[in-house]
């Protein structure tokens, strides 16, 4: 009966933290409700993010551990973070990562994937693991009380992972069928085209297997990446929730202490510059599409980069949010689009700038019209001081509440780690929005978000794209190599 | 009982769902789903929903998948739960609730359903406890809820519609 006694324990936490919650309005007695008032209370003025208190300690294998105390629920969130992702990827391996990172979940030396997955279930967690450009990432979040439980597994899945035969066959097989339903998204096509003409020969232009780096991928090479990679001096292991931070170092050390370290250094850092110029619209062809896919994309920056606050402004007032100009023009003015989007993602060697839109064939060229005209014209004016108050205050505000549960600030410190930043900085970017001007936006949209700096990728049917397309740029077709 | 009967049906991998169609039979891809999604899972009002989402293999008749569905449902209304697997359900259903309390936009949303539909916020304090009392039984009979009379299934094929969007 001994899992009765986190229940109790937990129901008690939640009495205290939901008598906090309920304000007293709602439990007392019924009176006659103030009048709604007639003008919204101003913005309070924003204050700085008081960073988490982290105690950072590295272990003697060289693991890093950074350990969050944080009251609120009783859940705790275990994340480890290993530098190196997609890029460590051979060139004939495009995406392996990913495939690396779903065979973690299937099983260890000394357990199978579905033994894995009951213990955490009783913890009350699941395994999440997951990799990126620059990175690859085991996670779990669970009850408090489970910490031992939570650390020890996401342990055992990074040092000893087993890809056994049978499990790296089914991974291999849904990861097919996956990439053949994702295939059938004109929007992902069109991005996956994106990064090719946008990273050329740099790693960053693939983020996801293909085909025949699926069929390649053999339980051996899986092993051999895993020992080569996952190794604990390029490692940070983050504890975020209710916890004792001195309780949780000892677990730490007690389940990563083992962990032996690898012996290579990881290759250095190689900064994604603008692949060769050209200003052609390479158009993927998707025959009868009565809509097509417009994605502008060019390569952007790292959030170490001073400009970096000043580009997450211009994009807002860009394309970012739903106020913003690409989203009024093209949708409320005009109806081409339903959800057009800009993003300008930070990466350590070169993040990615990009704008895509779905529209009716009839207005393609309309719709690329008016979005090289928004892209021109943040470049060449300056934003008016309620555009950039709104910006500001918008990113500020979503900064904030992206940072309200264990695992998003685990996620956020992971980011750090990856950049080479340390905790303290965790409250930089808002200190930085508060300074943005508008001369520093137009500045920005000036070097990153010009129509010169993008490049094009439609995907469409292939006669009406050239019909619509063809008076503002020349096209070519992309050759198929799938 | 149904919020446990779903979670053990079709949350994660330990789930039967995933084990059954993914893991054993190899017909799917993924499967997810909930108890009454589209309202607040343990309150709402009215009639509720049991939701079940499966992506299977290329080639594989849906009629195959229904099947196997029906037979994880039908060995949990025969065979019941075991008193560890149902522990370990809990936790993780508890897990699940608390971190839907994190954000202060969802824990006014929880507060703001279970008032409106249980008369009281007092509802999300007493779900806990509510959730603790869940039998094997329970789950036993409230898998033979999930009868082929009251289901409307859906099958959606990409290829057959063709290119068009």
């Amino acid at each position: 009966m001994k899992t009765r006694r986190p229940l109790f324990a937990s129901l008690a936490s939640l009495a205290s933290l939901t008598a906090l919650a309920v304000p007293s309005l709602l439990l007392a007695e019924k009176k006659e409700p103030a009048p709604f008032p007639k003008e919204l209370p101003k913005l309070a003025a924003e204050r700085p993010l008081s960073p988490p208190a982290v105690s950072a300690k590295t272990l003697g294998n060289g693991l890093t551990v950074w350990v969050v105390n944080r009251r609120g629920v009783p859940l705790v969130n275990v994340t480890l973070v290993v530098k190196g992702g997609r890029t460590l990827d051979e060139k004939d391996q495009a995406g392996f990562s990913n495939l690396l990172a779903e065979g973690l979940k299937e099983g260890t030396a000394t357990k199978t994937g579905a033994q894995i997955a009951d213990t955490l279930q009783g913890a009350g967690a699941e395994l999440s693991t997951g990799a990126g450009s620059d990175s690859i990432a085991v996670s779990a979040t669970g009850v408090a009380e489970k910490l031992d439980v939570l650390l020890s597994t996401v342990a055992d899945v990074a040092a000893h992972p087993a890809f056994p035969k049978s499990a790296v066959e089914r991974v291999k097989a849904n990861a097919l069928e996956e990439l053949a339903t994702s295939e059938t998204d004109p929007e992902f096509v069109a991005v996956r085209s994106l990064r090719r003409q946008v990273y050329g020969a740099h790693p960053y232009a693939v983020d996801s297997p293909t085909k025949q780096s699926i069929e390649r991928t053999t339980p051996e090479l899986l092993r051999r990446e895993a020992a080569r990679r996952l190794v604990p001096e390029r490692a940070l292991l983050l504890v975020v929730g209710e916890v004792e931070p001195e309780n949780a170092s000892r677990l730490a050390a007690a389940a990563f202490g083992s962990w032996a370290r690898g012996s290579e250094a990881l290759p250095p850092a190689r900064a994604a510059t603008p692949a060769r110029e050209s200003r052609e619209a390479l158009v993927v062809s998707r025959p009868g599409s009565v809509q097509s896919v417009l994605a502008f994309g060019g390569v952007g920056i790292s959030r170490t980069d001073p400009e970096a606050a000043a580009l997450e402004v211009a994009e807002a007032i860009y394309g970012g949010a739903f106020s913003s100009r690409l989203v009024s023009n093209l949708r409320e003015e005009k109806g081409y689009a339903y959800s057009p989007y800009a993003v300008a993602r930070s990466a350590p060697q070169g993040g990615l700038i990009a704008t895509v839109a779905a529209v009716r064939n009839e207005v393609t060229g309309a719709a690329a019209s008016e979005i090289l005209y928004e892209m021109s014209r943040i470049a060449t004016t300056d934003p008016s001081d309620e555009e950039l108050e709104r910006a500001r205050g918008h990113q500020i505000g979503s900064r904030v509440l992206s940072l309200q549960s264990n695992a998003a600030v685990a996620g956020e410190l992971a980011d750090l780690f990856r950049n080479g930043l340390s905790p303290a900085d965790i409250g930089k970017p808002i200190e930085a929005l508060t300074k943005v001007t508008a001369k520093d936006v137009r500045r920005v949209a000036k070097k990153h978000l010009t129509p010169y700096a993008m490049r094009l990728v439609v995907v469409g049917d292939l006669p009406a794209v050239k019909e619509e397309l063809a008076p503002i740029v020349p096209i070519v077709e992309e050759k198929v190599e799938r | 009982p149904l919020l446990v009967l779903s979670a053990l049906l079709q949350d994660g991998r330990a789930s039967r769902f995933y084990r059954g169609l993914v893991e054993g039979r190899e017909i799917a891809t993924d499967v997810s789903g909930g108890f009454n999604p589209f309202q607040s899972a343990a309150f709402y009002e009215g009639t509720t929903m049991f939701l079940t989402k499966v992506s299977y293999r290329r080639g594989v008749p849906h009629e195959k998948v229904l099947a196997a569905l029906d037979e994880e449902i039908s060995s949990i209304a025969k065979k019941g739960v075991s008193e560890a697997e149902l522990s370990r359900l809990k936790t993780r259903i508890l897990a699940a609730l608390y971190a839907g309390m994190e954000s202060r936009m969802e824990l006014a949303v929880e507060l703001a359903e279970a008032t409106a539909f249980d008369g009281a916020p007092d509802g999300l304090l007493t779900l806990p406890a509510r959730i603790a009392a869940v039998t094997p039984n329970d789950v036993k009979r409230a898998a033979s809820w999930l009868s082929k009379e009251a289901r409307v299934v859906i099958v959606k094929k990409p290829g057959e519609e063709g290119q068009k969007p």
